[in-house]
């Protein structure tokens, strides 16, 4: 490189100026070009960037460090769906059977109400006598609740009557 | 050299290969600008670490990211700044004293390298802060200016103004440094 171009670009550089490219090819002027003394702070600065960016300063050990907890992390976050499954199976299973429980229960009783009630009597001539009986029973109660009832009836009449004859007796007075 | 990533990702599955492939060649970056900040290779491993799990993730959960090269030095620098201040240090107190030189160098080279690095990071250090940020990423890191805006959310004239007078500013103590031998 021309000295007059080394120098235009190392003050743009120092300025801020210079484009990508240029910056390149005054990196690589300054790292392999010869040695001017009047570029040498320069020189030293870009040395110095050049050895920090090229160091490999986490190395191999860190390399194995973060793959190590990136696998974890991976087996982790991959047994995800599988816990989120056998959660939903096991959801659905105690669904399942709260449900059959609860439905057992309502239809049980139905049936065992029908075996109480129907079905007292096998032999339906036993069971026309033990109607005949209870039917006999009941015309007997309301024959003796029809005689208290007369004699309730006489007593309200003889009542009517005595209040009758007060109420005439009065007006005569 | 480290190349940036400029493509636009989604990703139907991402695996361990491409997370070797798109992330972990970013490792020395991010760890080169979390430790501009944190000045404590521990600390700033953790960030970085931190963060590209966090980039697997984001990417994993099929999340678009424009620039992921980008997203991830935002990252970095918002991890470390959050970082920096629960702990309440000032970065810009300290150099860095981790001997990276070549190992092949023979000891007067070293010791030269030595010094010069020390010179150099400490001029660096004492840049205001954006200025500091700014110079890191375009020369160190070659990032375009439209990178640096969009890693520091800053304006893009603003980062040439500020890259600018960051190198104004380094020339100056590296002209006294040669001429005078001082600071």
């Amino acid at each position: 490189m021309e000295s007059n171009r080394l120098d235009e670009l190392a003050a743009r550089f120092w300025e801020g100026a210079c484009s990508e490219a240029e910056e390149l090819e005054l990196r690589k002027e300054l790292l392999c070009g010869p040695n001017l003394a009047k570029h040498s702070e320069l020189r030293s600065y870009i040395r110095y960037l050049e050895q920090q960016s090229s160091d490999d300063a986490l190395g191999d050990i860190f390399n194995k460090q973060i793959l190590q907890a990136i696998e974890q992390k991976k087996e982790i976050s991959s047994s995800f769906p599988w816990m989120k499954m056998a959660a939903g199976i096991a959801l659905f299973i105690g669904l399942f059977f709260t449900w059959k429980s609860y439905s057992d229960s309502v239809e049980v009783r139905p049936v065992l109400d029908e075996i109480v009630i129907v079905d007292t009597y096998d032999d339906p001539e036993v069971a026309y006598r033990e109607v005949k009986k209870a039917l006999m029973m009941m015309g007997g109660k309301m024959n003796e609740g029809a005689s208290y009832a007369g004699s309730l009836y006489e007593f309200e009449k003889a009542k009517n009557e005595i209040e009758k004859d007060g109420e005439e007796h009065s007006d005569q007075s | 050299m480290e190349t940036a990533i400029h493509t636009k990702y989604t990703f139907d599955l991402v695996t361990t290969e491409s997370f070797k492939e798109l992330i972990l060649p970013l490792k020395n970056k991010l760890f080169r600008f979390a430790f501009s900040y944190l000045k404590n290779e521990d600390d700033a491993k953790d960030v970085v670490q931190d963060v590209m799990i966090r980039s697997w993730e984001e990417i994993d959960e099929e999340k678009e990211i424009r620039n992921v090269e980008a997203w991830c030095m935002t990252l970095v620098k918002n991890r470390s700044l959050d970082r920096l201040k629960r702990k309440g240090r000032n970065y810009l107190q300290v150099v860095d004293q981790r001997n990276l030189l070549s190992a092949d160098a023979d000891p007067l080279q070293r010791t030269m390298e030595l010094e010069n690095k020390q010179k150099i990071q400490g001029i660096i250090a004492r840049l205001p802060e954006k200025q500091r940020e700014v110079i890191e990423l375009r020369d160190m890191e070659q990032y375009s200016y439209l990178e640096i805006a969009e890693i520091l959310e800053i304006e893009l004239n603003h980062v040439k103004v500020l890259l600018h007078r960051a190198r104004m500013q380094v020339r100056k103590e590296l002209q006294e440094l040669h001429e005078y031998g001082i600071k």
